[in-house]
């Protein structure tokens, strides 16, 4: 904190009390002295009760990551505050973050020695904001003397709300090590697939006594391999359509897309499968390497609260090829109303990776005060709704995001397709 | 603008020092047994800009236009309307004070007002004291003494330096 300097309140009381005492003294005007006496009486109380001590203050962000809805703290403690009359904070107001007390300013009064202000703040949107300065300024008896101070600004990263997604259909095929998912081939595992004769290699536990007796030879239970699977998301930042009002309000679509991914790659690192991530259409660089597990939940919902949209409106067109294996589940998340997403997929689709399209445009981006932008709006349309049947017809599912069960068809189907021969252009 | 958003309590307190200032006014005219209107009209609209701007200078140009009106229009002598001038200023003061510690949307805890209404009585009382002890020794008529006129400025300006050593920030 700074030094206690003297306020204005101090110089007015002084500047007061010394004109008007001289003033009385030299030319005879007792009136004018009691005049003089507040301001006298206020002015030497003020440099009596002078706070010996400039106060220590400590102040941090309780948590510098929370899910977007979610509250956190910021502190500001105050130490060696003998003769601080008040203590306050005021911070600026930021988009997305509400903070309480309502206005961004707060007091306290003192007691002990010590005190506190606090902030709590909540983040109304997924992304990085930023929180503060907040100055802080203790003030001494009359508000005579003054020691401010300004905390540094503090980045809070909201990561995508955990909306509620569950795919009922497993994912076929699986290539991976271990995992919930049945392989497409036979092995370890608990789900039934045939019983067949023994052979060399096979577990005694696995022998089928019952089936054994029956047919006079060694029979034994086969089931399927269990194994993980690498589910890609692939993420289209190039814009952001329709309003957001944040977690409480209207979705606009980069808020669907990114709270979709967040569930989608919730669900499937819960079941043990890899999932990888990959934002195109934002600055910087934005791809999580396929993996496993809770960190890489959190770099994935790390990446996704960085997006930045528009900020690389070509996105993967000027960066080549996107390397992904092909027995990769790609999903494709975009509003698509930029076709490079639609490129992106056919390109996948090429390769022989399987691909499906989430689409996440909000139904009320065309109601626009504006009639030539909503007509604008929907000769888009149009074109969007043929460009996605033309995608459609090429063997590429285009699903509307509607939360919980939004991918089990084309679940049901890529499981379905497994199992039949198919052809792969390279 | 303090208007925009500011709490109901620092509308009372905006509101008590703009009624001080005019308080003031109002102990001036009684004293000078007659009322300047371009003096209610100065004081009043610099009332309103320091409550307005409490942290400003605006606040010592209020009481400067009054102490200067008080000292043009009222003849020397110990009346009970300079008592009512010093405490409408010392409220005056107190109030604007007090809006200058925090930001119009903040509402000071109830704590914080029950001390500084104890201090500004504590003044009061103080200042009421030394009314009447001039009350008392107007009543005595005794002739000037340039020995306790000279005393009284070396213990002002005595009083003046310590204020300065104690008033300058700290290095």
């Amino acid at each position: 904190m700074t030094a206690w300097r003297p306020t204005i309140a101090h110089l007015r009381s002084s500047l007061a009390a010394v004109v008007m005492v001289v003033i009385a003294v030299v030319w005879r005007r007792p009136d004018v002295l009691v005049l003089a006496m507040p301001f006298a009486i206020v002015a030497g109380w003020s440099v009596v009760a002078r706070p010996p001590l400039v106060p220590v203050v400590r102040h941090e962000l309780a948590n510098s990551t929370v899910r977007e809805g979610d509250v956190t703290l910021w502190r500001c403690q105050f130490d060696d505050v003998d003769g601080v009359d008040i203590v306050t904070a005021a911070v600026s107001p930021r988009q997305w973050l509400v903070t309480t007390p309502v206005g961004g300013v707060t007091t306290s009064t003192v007691g002990d020695g010590s005190t506190m202000l606090s902030f709590t703040l909540r983040a109304t949107r997924w992304g990085r904001h930023s929180f503060g300065p907040v100055s802080v300024a203790v003030t001494s008896a009359w508000a005579s003397f003054r020691s401010v101070h300004q905390s540094p600004q503090y980045l809070l990263t909201s990561v995508p709300a955990a909306v509620t997604f569950d795919a009922a259909s497993s994912l076929r095929p699986a290539n991976g090590l271990v995992g919930l998912n049945r392989s497409t081939r036979q092995g370890d595992g608990s789900e039934f697939a045939s019983v067949r004769p023994f052979q060399v290699g096979d577990r005694m536990r696995r022998i089928r006594w019952s089936s054994s007796l029956r047919s006079g030879t060694l029979q034994v239970t086969s089931t399927w391999a269990e194994q993980d699977s690498l589910v890609a998301l692939i993420v289209d930042a190039t814009a952001d359509l329709g309003q957001s009002e944040g977690v409480d309000g209207r979705a606009s679509s980069l808020d669907t897309t990114v709270r979709a991914a967040a569930a989608i790659a919730e669900h499937y690192l819960h079941r043990g499968d890899r999932v990888s991530l990959r934002v195109f259409g934002s600055t910087g660089s934005q791809h999580v390497a396929p993996a496993a597990g809770r960190a890489q939940l959190r770099r994935i919902l790390d990446t996704l609260a960085s997006i930045r949209p528009g900020g690389d409106p070509l996105g993967l067109v000027a960066r080549g090829r996107t390397a992904m294996p092909a027995d990769a589940l790609a999903i494709l998340l975009s509003p698509v109303v930029s076709p490079v997403a639609l490129q992106q997929a056919v390109a996948l689709a090429r390769r022989g990776v399987t691909v499906a399209v989430v689409e996440t445009l909000p139904a009320d981006v065309i109601d626009t005060g504006d009639s030539l932008t909503a007509l604008a709006w929907r000769i888009r349309l149009l074109e969007r709704r043929r460009e996605i049947r033309t995608v459609q017809e090429i063997g590429i599912p285009v699903v509307h995001w509607r939360g919980p069960g939004s991918l089990d068809p084309f679940l049901r189907d890529v499981a379905r397709r497994a199992s039949a021969p198919r052809m792969a252009r390279r | 603008m303090m208007i925009r958003g500011a709490s109901a309590q620092r509308w009372s307190l905006a509101v008590l020092a703009i009624a001080a200032a005019i308080g003031a006014w109002a102990a001036t005219a009684g004293a000078a047994g007659h009322t300047s209107r371009i003096e209610l009209i100065m004081v009043v609209t610099l009332a309103i800009a320091s409550a307005e701007r409490p942290d400003s200078h605006i606040g010592l140009a209020v009481v400067i236009v009054i102490v200067t009106g008080w000292m043009v229009e009222v003849d020397s002598g110990i009346s009970i309307w300079s008592l009512l001038a010093a405490v409408a200023l010392l409220v005056f003061h107190t109030s604007v004070s007090m809006m200058s510690v925090a930001p119009p949307a903040l509402s000071v805890d109830s704590v914080v007002i029950g001390r500084w209404l104890r201090r500004a009585g504590i003044v009061t009382a103080a200042t009421a004291a030394v009314w009447g002890l001039e009350e008392l020794l107007s009543r005595r008529h005794a002739s000037g003494n340039a020995v306790i006129t000279a005393a009284a400025l070396v213990a002002v300006i005595a009083a003046i330096a310590a204020l300065r050593q104690r008033s300058v920030a700290d290095r």
